[in-house]
């Protein structure tokens, strides 16, 4: 294993903290959407926005980690990536910016304003657009097709590269991920303040959200099988047990959700995240973009990977032990708003 | 719209956007440390109102800022392919370490933001000062990065090919020390007038209470400070350009011929198809002596370089530069004016100099942006100085043109939005403050 393995690997972890964390939030913003008008789901609402709250829009700060590390350790590939996906992924921005924007001046808004209900529904499509089209985008690179060629999409691009059927089925497992990770957390927050009626609405939710996710992820694999050879090889070869790990993790949080165990659900939830993540990852290894662009082949010479391999060591001595303050202040403030 | 022009105006829309956001998580911690840290000296609550009001609006300050910054992380590699290839592999170090920086800076923000009246008085205080270093590092390590995009060094370019790559002496390139210098004092200096202005419209609407006088004694504390440091490292900096950007120097300066003992251009506009600087007006040998300390010495005019390297955008360069320094000798003028009438007058500044108080915090900061004009398009018509032609670094996919409009459109409303709710927070001394106060004023 090279140094460069090893820091796609760290690449791919933050991408994963992203699709778990940042993937919350947009499944919370879709929560948010699909909560009814009423009284109770007044409540819903003011429960997801009060746990988004402190975390807000910095778990973006995931996102721009991989992208920083992608552009730093891996250039060719970040340039690959930039010329094929301008599109998407300024669609994807778009809806980033609507949504942080929404919640921040919601938090700002009373009811008095009028403004608050567009502003709110803003909030909800726009957290579903993004892992909507990030999840096609994600499809579309797993089937390894795009050629890219000095700045140059040479094919696979355009539309192709996230306008299909098994690219709609990505996208939409990623919705429906997203959501079930949202909806587990926030039964096991609210269990674990003791308001056991929110609880039960968001374990129905999340229920609905896996049994998706598991369906929409059986479908994906079974397209991929004819529609995206490559990509099915490495589903089946090395990344099948994280594809095995994902549909056990999926089946443990419906088990867990039905037992009411809403702690164990919210790891379970995690793991199949995870899991797809890293299916997705292990099955295309070591190829980055399309078959060309790989590990190897993309790389920043050794002394900048060198360079950057200390930064980020240093950095993780910094940023864990600032972490775990961050978690020590929140447990006690939280403690003493229930005392 | 062309496709090269439309990536540009995107890329600088994103960044001037970002800017006014990023100049605020720079200067505003320090800004509410200070006056967190007089409230822990001299037990009075007003101070503690005005540093807890400053962090409401951080939160919102910083998530908008959080967000800009995504987009410009997205766009490097969206617009700029060509620049990501190269400048990723020699000077993405600092570009990690911002991340770090970033990191920490939002970590410690949610500590001191949900830490009011949870933490220690000193606990508390104490969590912000990561939250100032961080700013301060970020704006750090970005602008080093900017610096290297003027000064690049760290590799051999030998036919094409780069080689022997060093990521230290990249980050240490030659203009690294005056343009974080400045910037980082740019955007304490905007910071501090910034508050100042919103405490002076509170004064012109007669809230002449302790909280505003605070609020506004306290800019124009840092400002006294400030302004005088960021005119001599503006001048350093203005050093560095002459030395290794002689082609922006001659922009900046509006100097259209090669001379010994240059004179220094009041006017003097390089407008394409002339030959000499028009409206003008002379100061002999001037120039020559700020930018190399002798007032013989010889500077080099935009005339004598190749057209294929002059910048085409001299005239912008020109106005941009003369708007940043009108603009910093009109906040020195105003911070020695504050100071010299403050003791006459004991209800506080008069109208004239509050109105010229609120003018300045905008003023501030379209100074950091022109600032930044000067800069980017001085460079041009390079994105890396003397490696890569911008528009070589362009992607080649198509539609930048109304990928643009939809951006741009996003952007004007989430400003509007943004000044709406800014100016909502502004509205007063807390109400807690206000308690010994007619009520009736309240309503």
């Amino acid at each position: 294993m090279t140094l460069a393995d090893v820091l796609i690997a760290v690449i791919w972890s933050g991408l994963t903290a992203y699709a778990v964390l940042g993937g919350a939030d947009f499944g919370a913003g879709v929560l948010h959407l699909i909560s009814p008008t009423h009284l109770a789901g007044r409540h819903r609402q003011e429960s997801i926005t009060a746990a988004i709250g402190p975390a807000w829009e910095a778990n973006h700060v995931w996102l721009i980690f991989v992208l920083t590390g992608l552009l730093t350790m891996f250039p060719d590939a970040f340039a690959a990536l930039g010329s094929a996906v301008l599109a998407p992924a300024s669609l994807v921005l778009v809806a980033i910016v609507i949504r942080g924007a929404a919640l921040a001046f919601g938090g700002q808004l009373t009811v008095a304003d009028g403004l608050l209900r567009p502003v709110r529904v803003a909030f909800g499509l726009a957290s579903a657009v993004a892992p909507l089209v990030m999840g096609a985008l994600a499809g579309g690179l797993a089937r390894q097709r795009v050629i890219v060629d000095s700045g140059h999409v040479r094919s696979g691009g355009g539309t192709a590269l996230w306008l299909g059927w098994f690219e709609l089925t990505t996208g939409l497992m990623a919705l429906a991920a997203c959501t079930t990770v949202a909806a587990v957390l926030l039964a096991a927050r609210s269990s674990g303040r003791g308001e056991e009626r929110l609880a039960r609405g968001f374990r129905v939710h999340a229920m609905w959200a896996t049994a998706a996710t598991a369906t929409l992820a059986a479908i994906a694999l079974g397209l991929s099988s004819t529609d995206a050879p490559r990509l099915f090889s490495g589903l089946t070869g090395r990344g099948l047990p994280a594809v095995i790990g994902a549909f056990g993790a999926l089946a443990a949080t419906v088990a867990a959700l039905r037992l009411r165990r809403d702690r164990w659900a919210r790891g379970a939830a995690v793991l199949a995240m995870a899991g797809l993540v890293w299916g997705w990852g292990l099955a295309q290894f070591p190829r980055l973009v399309g078959p060309r662009v790989t590990v190897a082949s993309s790389a920043a010479p050794p002394a900048e990977l060198h360079a950057i391999a200390i930064a980020l060591g240093a950095g993780a001595l910094l940023l864990l032990p600032s972490l775990w303050l961050l978690h020590v202040a929140f447990r006690r403030a939280a403690a003493e708003v229930t005392r | 719209m062309g496709h090269l022009i439309a990536g540009r105006a995107q890329m600088g829309t994103s960044l001037a956007f970002h800017l006014s956001f990023a100049v605020f998580g720079v200067g505003l911690p320090l800004m509410m440390l200070i006056a967190e840290g007089m409230h822990l000296r001299s037990g009075d609550p007003t101070w503690r109102a005005l540093a807890r009001r400053w962090s409401k609006a951080f939160a919102i300050l910083f998530a908008v800022g959080a967000v800009s910054g995504t987009i410009i992380s997205f766009e490097l590699g969206l617009l700029w392919p060509g620049f990501s290839r190269i400048a990723g592999r020699i000077i993405g170090l600092p570009f990690s370490l911002e991340g770090f920086a970033f990191f920490l800076e939002a970590i410690f923000l949610g500590i001191y933001l949900y830490g009011w009246d949870r933490l220690s008085p000193r606990a508390h205080w104490l969590s912000g000062f990561p939250v100032a270093v961080s700013g301060i590092a970020s704006a750090f390590f970005i602008v080093t990065a900017n610096a290297w995009m003027n000064v690049p060094r760290g590799f051999t370019l030998r036919r094409g090919h780069i080689t022997h790559i060093d990521p230290v002496a990249a980050l240490f390139n030659p203009a690294w020390p005056t343009e974080t210098a400045h910037m980082v004092f740019g955007a304490l200096l905007a910071t501090a007038f910034g508050v100042t202005s919103v405490y002076a419209v509170g004064m012109l609407r007669g809230r002449r209470d302790d909280y505003h006088r605070r609020g506004l004694a306290l800019g124009m504390s840092a400002a006294a400070i400030l302004a005088p440091l960021q005119l001599a490292v503006g001048d350093l900096l203005g050093r560095t350009v002459a030395q290794n950007q002689p082609a922006k120097l001659a922009a900046i300066e509006g100097q259209f011929q090669t001379e010994h003992g240059a004179g220094l251009n009041l006017g003097g506009f390089p407008v394409p198809g002339h030959e000499h600087a028009i409206i003008n007006l002379r100061i002999p040998n001037v120039l020559s002596l700020l930018a190399y300390d002798d007032p013989h010495a010889t500077v080099r005019g935009l005339a004598t370089f190749p057209k294929a390297d002059q910048t085409p955008l001299a005239l912008p360069v020109r106005l941009s530069f003369l708007g940043m320094v009108g603009i910093g000798t009109f906040l020195i003028g105003l911070s020695v004016w504050y100071w010299l009438r403050r003791r006459r007058e004991v209800n506080g500044p008069g109208r004239l100099t509050l109105l010229a108080l609120v003018a300045a915090g905008p003023l501030a900061f379209l100074a950091n942006e022109l600032g930044w004009m000067v800069t980017e398009f001085g460079r041009q018509p390079w994105v890396i100085y003397g490696i890569l032609r911008t528009d070589r670094a362009i992607t080649t996919a198509p539609g930048l043109g109304a990928i643009f409009a939809g951006f741009a459109l996003v952007y004007v409303v989430l400003s509007a939005m943004t000044v709406w709710l800014l100016r909502r927070l502004a509205t007063g001394a807390p109400t807690a403050l206000r308690a010994s106060r007619d009520l009736a004023v309240a309503a």
